[in-house]
């Protein structure tokens, strides 16, 4: 009987161990995976409150035949943007475009460049990579 | 008398020890099992947690081409968004459009990136509607425009 008790005894606690063994290796990562991506959602949700812009120039240039406007943004905000990240469109329609900085810092600005094909008036609209935006109008 | 005792406690013994690998076993197997279910539901949740994505287009200018609305869907989250009528369904003013009225281009984006969803210009009317995109897990926007 002694025996029997310690057998099964040892039997028991080496699943238990097993199963703790499992358990922190399966369910642990997760959870740390987890809480990672609501750390990820807080920053994002928390940089969307501190991103602003504002459009505050629309030129539209003749260069060698090729009509350019030139968009000026000023980061209004208190986060550092990333030109490489902005959308822009024209009438509505997505415009690829070059930017004179890579980044926007706080209280700067950098002027978007985008190829037209007609003059006529245009309306912009400047979209972060967090989705914030901001419109303007160009008359021609 | 002896040889039963002994056999007594062997019996005990094999029963004690079959009992408790019996026990350790479905222990063991539960254990699997829930760890499994709640890794692919955390790691699900996870990817909930980090897609995102917005409906970027000016209201007042949405851009047509070879009859098809053009709306634009950026990638305003942290993973890479699977873009194709699978994994997306758009409603117009509640109405879900059939899969062969509309279809995304590219196939995939990454945070940041923007891809386009064309919408028959058939299911469209001129007005003001309402476009609600329903992505993965789930996520959605919402947006009204003017055609």
């Amino acid at each position: 009987m002694g025996f029997s008790t310690i057998g099964a005894t040892l039997i028991i606690g080496i699943s238990i161990i097993a199963m703790l063994s499992i358990f922190s290796t399966e369910i642990l990562p997760v959870v740390f995976d987890i809480n990672d991506s609501y750390r990820d959602l807080e920053n994002r949700i928390l940089e969307k409150s501190q991103t602003s812009i504002n459009i505050t120039n629309v030129t539209l240039s003749n260069v060698g035949g090729n009509l350019l406007l030139n968009v000026t943004v000023k980061n209004t905000g208190s986060v550092s943007l990333n030109t490489s990240d902005f959308s822009i469109l024209v009438n509505g329609t997505k415009k690829s475009f070059t930017a004179t900085k890579s980044v926007i810092h706080p209280e700067k600005e950098a002027i978007f460049t985008i190829t037209v094909s007609s003059s006529g008036s245009k309306r912009i609209k400047v979209i972060t990579y967090n989705g914030v935006a901001d419109y303007a109008e160009y008359g021609g | 008398m002896g040889f039963s005792l002994t056999s007594t406690h062997l019996i005990f013994f094999i029963t004690a020890i079959s009992l408790a690998g019996i026990v350790s076993g479905i222990f063991i197997s539960v254990t699997m099992n829930i760890s499994n279910e709640f890794s692919k539901k955390g790691q699900s949740l996870a990817d909930e947690i980090n897609i995102d994505f917005q409906i970027i287009n000016d209201p007042d200018n949405i851009p047509e081409t070879s009859g098809y609305y053009i709306f634009y869907i950026k990638n305003t989250g942290e993973n890479k968004i699977v873009t194709d009528n699978e994994t997306f369904q758009i409603f117009i003013d509640g109405n879900l459009i059939s899969k062969s009225k509309y279809y995304l281009t590219p196939d995939h984006i990454y945070p940041y990136e923007v891809a386009e969803i064309h919408v028959d210009n058939s299911t469209i009317s001129s007005g003001t509607h309402k476009l609600k995109a329903v992505g993965p897990y789930g996520i959605s926007d919402t947006f009204i425009f003017t055609i």
